[in-house]
């Protein structure tokens, strides 16, 4: 299997580049498309289909192509798989948990040994339900993937194929482990910092109190925010995304609950994922510079699992790129040259992944690794 | 890049790979520029953060030491109010212990109070039967001595004839001396056996005599304290019931204890149904005391009776008769440990004690014994 990678300010961009790429008779079957809220989707998808290659497509808060981190662009990761060996669902509805348990339906009807990369959209919707939705109809079905981005504008994030698109739902690309080999690791870095606070009233996502005290209010007190821009949500995502609060939770995992969006109205909390009633949670504060060397460091222990994957796929989340501002672009070297293979991502709000030493889980402010090889 | 930087290195005096140079030069540094200034401002804000976050748990910290504090001096507190409530139970049990000795030793002089007292009723019925045989062996004596003078009158006179009718009579005497002397002896045998209450040993026994025995010294026993008393004794003993492995003087007290209170609730009544007389509201028939006392061989088992027609039991004190200390009678005149004793002896025989009563008519007490 080979992997070519495509990028673009706009679809022409890519329309030439697509040209170029397959000048020497590569013949790809299947896109993997992340570009900004502001790109032609619609006729990015058309462009595809009129050459019979799928898509498996998403929104993004930002785009990564090998070492490359951009904004506002088109990235194309194209792939001359099999198409016996992949299938992808597409599904819209408000139900995150039916949604990801007929997804894991589909894929056990599709292939023996399925593995699950999903995207899905939907700002407000509690990404724990695909992890629960999945492991509920089967716990050992390996599965990655993210929430897509819309640019911090917190209006709507979108996932599509070759055929259409939704603002809540999931597309997944499902893959025959017979033939293509799929591993994966989340890491963060964040430390957690200060006392155990206990969130005293939260329904799903949504968090009301913390230790009986509003949300935004405690958020406000503790990161010094102008209550001017109560009202301006995206101001909220792009000022404390990058100070979550880490959760344990009753599975055993630790993760990070990023804060997206703040309600005015009852001074709620938006997360990027539940933190259920009674959590004993604690504030979490950015790794040191040194993040991106410590980022390479964990996935360098991959190598022993898969020293020569076709591609690269990272599910990085928008907060690490708040935090790590101009310097995320030194992770995308430092990862790229662990394999030196096409590299493609984006920048979510969540992540979906499997951290060291747990069990897969839905994350924030992880970068979450997948790497594909075709078995010889 | 800046617009101005840019037009300054395009005028410089150079070549153009010079400038070139210095422009890549400039932008390396720009961006080294831009990721310092990114680091500083982060490192700025996240100071800000941290400091905050940190204040806020320390007085987090701070409050929460207070509550611990704050609850170490309750606990304190209420340790010491614990120590205080132990010491004062330990106090409490203390006087308690000493109570509870008290009480175990009134308890036994109890019982040995209601010991003497059963003790007492017999005594005054025994002194009545050794009279009967003193009496007896006094008449003889005199009869004998006045037999005696006769005849020696009659060997001085001669009259042979006669001497042997005389010796004969005087024989017949003493052998009727000597039967009441041996009857007062066993009769004092049989009080001292009763001294020795909870010490005997079983003894093959004819029930039968026995239930005579103590109805004798009862009745005898009751009259001695009360002249006036009077009752119709019926007894009705069945002749065919076997001898039982028993302690007698204990089955006997327990008669006689049953026995006693029958006659006791006859007195009771009567004095009532005077009362009544006096009013003038006698019934028709006039009140007879009666006391009926009946053996009887059912299966398996010996049925001694106590029947009287006395005040009867209420129903409602029925359950508490056979508790220890209960007492119906006026304070000073039982120790109210008869039935309950009597009820341990009937029991340590293997067999029940049981009542019967009928408000207004009387009452039955049945002693069952196992007769095997």
């Amino acid at each position: 299997m080979e992997a070519k990678n495509i990028q673009g300010k706009n679809i022409g961009d890519i329309k030439s580049s697509f040209s170029k790429a397959t000048e020497d008779g590569f013949n790809p079957t299947l896109a993997i498309t992340f570009c900004s809220i502001m790109q032609n989707r619609k006729e990015l998808a058309h462009f595809f289909k009129e050459k019979d290659i799928d898509v498996f497509g998403s929104t993004t808060a930002g785009e990564i192509i090998d070492s490359e981190i951009l904004e506002q662009s088109i990235v194309v990761m194209l792939l001359d798989i099999k198409k016996a060996y992949f299938k992808l669902f597409f599904s819209e509805s408000q139900d995150t948990y039916k949604l990801a348990s007929k997804m894991a339906h589909v894929a056990k009807e599709s292939f023996a040994n399925p593995a699950i990369i999903v995207v899905s959209s939907g700002l407000t919707i509690d990404a724990e339900d695909i992890i629960n939705g999945v492991h509920e109809f089967d716990s050992s079905l390996p599965l990655f993937g993210g929430l897509a981005g819309d640019d911090l504008t917190m209006k709507a994030s979108y996932v599509f194929n070759s055929e259409d698109e939704t603002s809540t739902g999931l597309l997944a690309l499902i893959l025959d482990t017979e033939h293509i080999n799929i591993s994966g690791l989340a890491t963060s870095g964040w430390d957690n910092i200060g006392v155990e606070k206990t969130i005293t009233k939260s329904d799903g996502n949504i968090v009301y109190t913390i230790d009986d005290e509003p949300a935004v209010d405690v958020f406000v007190k503790f990161f010094q925010f102008p209550e001017s821009v109560y009202d301006r949500s995206e101001i909220i995502a792009m000022n404390f995304a990058q100070y979550p609060l880490q959760m344990k939770k009753e599975n055993g995992n630790t993760v990070l609950r990023a804060p997206m969006m703040a309600d005015v109205e009852n001074r709620s909390m938006i997360f990027a994922g539940g933190i259920p009633e009674g959590s004993k949670v604690k504030f979490s504060v950015p790794p040191g510079f040194d993040l991106i060397d410590k980022t390479r460091d964990t996935f360098n222990v991959l190598k022993e699992t898969m020293n020569n994957p076709d591609a690269v796929i990272i599910f990085s989340c928008k907060a690490r790129h708040l935090a790590l501002g101009p310097i995320m672009e030194d992770e995308a070297v430092k990862i790229r040259s662990i394999w030196n293979k096409p590299l493609i991502g984006l920048f979510t709000y969540g992540e979906i992944g499997t951290a060291n030493d747990s069990i897969c889980d839905f994350h924030n402010e992880t970068c979450s690794l997948v790497l594909l090889e075709e078995k010889k | 890049m800046d617009e101005e930087l840019n037009k300054l290195i395009e005028s410089l005096p150079i070549l153009d790979e010079g400038k070139e140079l210095l422009i890549k030069k400039f932008d390396e540094l720009h961006k080294k520029n831009v990721i310092i200034e990114f680091k500083y401002n982060r490192t700025l804000v996240d100071k800000a953060a941290i400091t905050n976050i940190l204040n806020a748990s320390i007085t987090e910290i701070e409050k929460q030491k207070q509550i611990i504090e704050n609850s170490k001096n309750k606990l304190n507190q209420t340790l010491t109010e614990v120590h205080t409530q132990r010491n004062l139970i330990e106090e409490k049990n203390k006087e308690l212990n000493k109570l509870l000795d008290d009480l175990r030793q009134t308890q036994q002089q109890l019982i040995l109070a209601e010991k003497m007292a059963s003790l007492g009723e017999l005594t005054a019925g025994i002194a009545h039967e050794i009279q009967n045989p003193l009496n007896f062996v006094n008449n003889f004596s005199e009869v004998s001595s006045d037999l005696l003078d006769e005849l020696l009158v009659n060997i001085n006179s001669g009259n042979y004839e006669f001497v042997e009718q005389d010796v004969n009579d005087i024989k017949q005497n003493l052998i009727k001396i000597a039967h009441h002397g041996n009857r007062a002896d066993s009769i004092v045998k049989a009080m001292l056996q009763h001294s020795r209450i909870g010490t005997g040993a079983r003894e093959v026994t004819n029930i039968n005599k026995l239930t005579d025995d103590y109805l004798k010294l009862a009745y005898h026993g009751f009259r001695s304290k009360d002249k006036s008393f009077n009752a119709t004794l019926k007894t009705n003993y069945d002749k065919a019931l076997p001898r039982l492995n028993i302690v007698p003087q204990d089955i006997g007290r327990v008669i006689l204890n049953l026995i006693s209170n029958a006659f006791y609730a006859c007195t009771e009544r009567s004095m009532k149904e005077e009362q009544k007389t006096t009013k003038g509201k006698s019934s028709e028939t006039p009140y007879i005391p009666t006391v009926s006392v009946s053996t009887k061989n059912g299966s398996g088992k010996i049925e001694i009776s106590v029947l009287d027609n006395g005040t009867s039991i209420p129903n409602k004190d029925l359950e508490k008769i056979f508790q220890p200390f209960y007492t119906t009678k006026p304070s000073g005149q039982g120790t109210g440990l008869g039935l309950s004793l009597s009820y341990d002896i009937v029991l340590a025989h293997g067999g029940e004690l049981n009542v019967i009563t009928k408000e207004g008519e009387g009452c039955e007490f049945i002693i069952r014994l196992p007769s095997a």
